[in-house]
């Protein structure tokens, strides 16, 4: 089970992918003194990974265990389930939450979105999940409604 | 075929491209997928569904152009078919079923009546609808037609080294069985795209395209497409013997089948087994073979070829195709050196069913060649000591001489079974003893020329071999021979 803090970083495939380049940098870093770490968690990270991996090495001392760690960590978050959406809009921070939020509330907790943008399905979503495909857009509505009128008037 | 959005809105499904190692797609997603079913990339190339695992699939590319990491693939819920329709004759299609001409790119077919589409893999038929092997399939070559005869429905492997006249042979036989109005399907498997239109030319030359079509594949397809080939031909042929047709089917040839499916194998990265073919290799042409034979219907009289080196005929493709067919026909690369057309080895070749398709004279007749060809063949080999020969050794020696000039009778002669028959007769009855080489050739040629145009003599010859038995024939020529054979 991943951690439900690091959840909340990890939203997008994109996160997951510099959540596993840091976590690779960390394990590179890891039997270096703890002030390279550290200097490296405070100005080369990002605010929100930085909070998380401060705290999250803090509870252990000694190296081994940290790597152990870290190890668990990379292996969890590789293993996050992906789910693509491709949406008509580029979704804001807030909005990839509100999505996430609402696809791990049907699909579990362990899920990742890869999000596409497309202006041309005008509104709604494409979503494939374990190679289903369901075309939940504007434009196949659009498309059938359009079809159907031209069928009555031929 | 529909565009990929439709297919992905039909079926709901779609994969991912994770990687590919030349013609093996390895993809992720399309969880109903099935075996053997057609899948449509991105860039509205087609593939095959080879292997399904537990998270990903295989794909066999039936393209050449390269499938980019990560592009989407949908589920087409089809199947491998062609097209089925009596405009099929006269045509040369690649794998696909795509019509090929010369300068063209290939062009999907289109009859007026498509009948069905028949998928390319199915189960053989069983036993309730099949029969005997009755009725004789003549080659227009009189060794083959009198001493190692093939029946319509045998299964019968054409085997030799490069450059040996098997391909003289086939055509031969073609040219014979198309003038009676039996199809033929010739499978060109990842060959020379020249071989192609050599045979295309070469058929319609002989006046006999319009009974015949082409399946072909070139060395320069994707290995998917040259394997496919020769189940096509196979679909092709099923077709016109449930329409009552007799079909002679060619495949040409299946060691090039069995590499192809090798380069698959090992790119898939499935276990190789003995010379790294696969170990379904025996499998891959065993059930293709098998849907072959004598039917209720009609016939599908199946001639595979297979390549051998040095006259090896314990290869391991090689061993395993005799086992799986009726008999063999071998073309020795030693006996094409010496001048033999065709240089069919009859000592090495057998067949199994087609004895059973002759008539009395005939089983005689062969039965007579055989026992004598073992005979010339020991006196041949003890002269080579100098030894003066007895009268009889002599007489062997002479009717042996006109025997084998009689058999090399050239790529692009074919004689009637009857007219053989008669020859044979001849050379046996002493008729042609004291004939000069030269002289028996031309007479041979002349009286086949007057057989061909000349009803009358034609309907003579045909009552002739219509006796009971070989000595009743000989009795017969003896007495009467001149009338047929000198002075005409």
């Amino acid at each position: 089970m991943v951690d439900e803090t690091l959840l909340d970083i990890v939203v997008t495939t994109e996160d997951r992918e510099e959540c596993i380049a840091l976590i690779d940098q960390l394990l590179s870093l890891i039997y270096t003194n703890d002030s390279s770490l550290l200097s490296f968690l405070h100005s080369d990270v990002p605010e929100i990974f930085s909070k998380f991996f401060l705290n999250y090495l803090q509870t252990t001392v000694d190296s081994q265990s940290k790597e152990r760690i870290l190890r668990k960590l990379r292996d969890e978050v590789s293993h996050l389930e992906k789910i693509s959406i491709t949406v008509a809009f580029r979704p804001s921070r807030n909005s990839l939450e509100k999505m996430v939020s609402q696809v791990r509330k049907q699909y579990g907790s362990n899920m990742v979105m890869e999000v596409h943008y497309n202006p041309e399905i005008i509104a709604g979503a494409e979503i494939v999940y374990k190679g289903i495909y369901r075309d939940m857009t504007s434009r196949k509505k659009l498309d059938e409604v359009l079809n159907g009128m031209k069928g009555k008037a031929l | 075929m529909k565009d990929f959005q439709s297919y992905l809105t039909e079926t709901g499904e779609v994969g991912f491209v994770e990687g590919s190692r030349s013609c093996i797609v390895m993809a992720s997603g399309l969880p109903g997928v099935t075996s053997q079913e057609i899948v449509m990339f991105e860039n509205s190339e087609i593939g095959q569904v080879m292997t399904l695992k537990k998270d990903s699939i295989e794909i066999l590319l039936l393209t050449k152009k390269s499938i980019r990491v990560g592009s989407k693939i949908v589920r087409t819920k089809e199947y491998m078919s062609i097209t089925m329709s009596p405009e099929l004759l006269g045509k040369t299609l690649n794998s696909l079923g795509y019509l090929v001409s010369l300068g063209k790119a290939p062009g999907a077919f289109s009859a007026k009546k498509p009948e069905e589409a028949r998928r390319i893999e199915i189960h053989p038929p069983g036993m309730s609808e099949r029969k005997q092997v009755e009725k004789q399939l003549e080659t227009g070559v009189a060794l083959v037609d009198l001493v190692l005869p093939i029946g319509k429905g045998q299964r019968e492997l054409i085997i030799g080294d490069r450059k040996t006249g098997k391909t003289d042979f086939l055509n031969q036989t073609m040219i014979s069985q198309a003038r009676s109005g039996v199809v033929c399907i010739y499978a060109v498997i990842g060959q020379k795209r020249t071989d192609t239109l050599l045979l295309d030319q070469f058929l319609t030359e002989k006046g006999i395209r319009g009974n015949t079509i082409i399946v072909s594949s070139t060395s320069a397809d994707a290995p998917g497409l040259i394997y496919l080939t020769p189940y096509v031909a196979m679909t092709i042929a099923e077709y016109f013997r449930d329409q009552g047709k007799d079909v002679l089917l060619i495949l040409d040839d299946l060691t090039t089948h069995a590499r192809a499916y090798r380069e698959i194998s090992l790119l898939a990265k499935r276990l190789p087994g003995r010379g790294s073919y696969p170990g379904d290799i025996f499998y891959s042409h065993a059930r293709l073979i098998e849907r072959a034979g004598a039917f209720t219907k009609a016939s599908i009289t199946c001639l595979p070829v297979a390549e051998s080196t040095l006259g090896d005929l314990s290869g391991y493709i090689q061993t395993n195709l005799m086992s799986m067919t009726d008999g063999h026909i071998f073309f020795d690369i030693e006996l094409y050196n010496q001048g033999n057309r065709p240089a069919v080895n009859a000592f090495l070749s057998v067949t199994r069913v087609g004895h059973q398709t002759q008539s009395k004279l005939e089983r005689e007749l062969s039965n007579s060649i055989s026992s004598f060809l073992v005979i010339y063949d020991r006196m041949k080999q003890f002269m080579h000591f100098g030894t003066e020969a007895s009268a009889s050794a002599q007489n062997i020696l002479v009717q042996g001489t006109r025997l084998d000039m009689f058999f090399n009778q050239g790529s692009d002669v074919i004689f009637d079974i009857s007219f053989s028959i008669f020859i044979i007769g001849c050379i046996w009855a002493g008729k042609v003893n004291d004939m000069k080489p030269f002289d028996f050739k031309k007479k041979i040629s002349s009286l086949y020329s007057i057989y061909s145009t000349n009803s009358d003599y034609k309907k003579k010859i045909v009552s002739l071999v219509s006796v009971d038995s070989f000595k009743e024939l000989i009795a017969i020529i003896k007495r009467d021979g001149d009338v047929y054979f000198t002075h005409i």
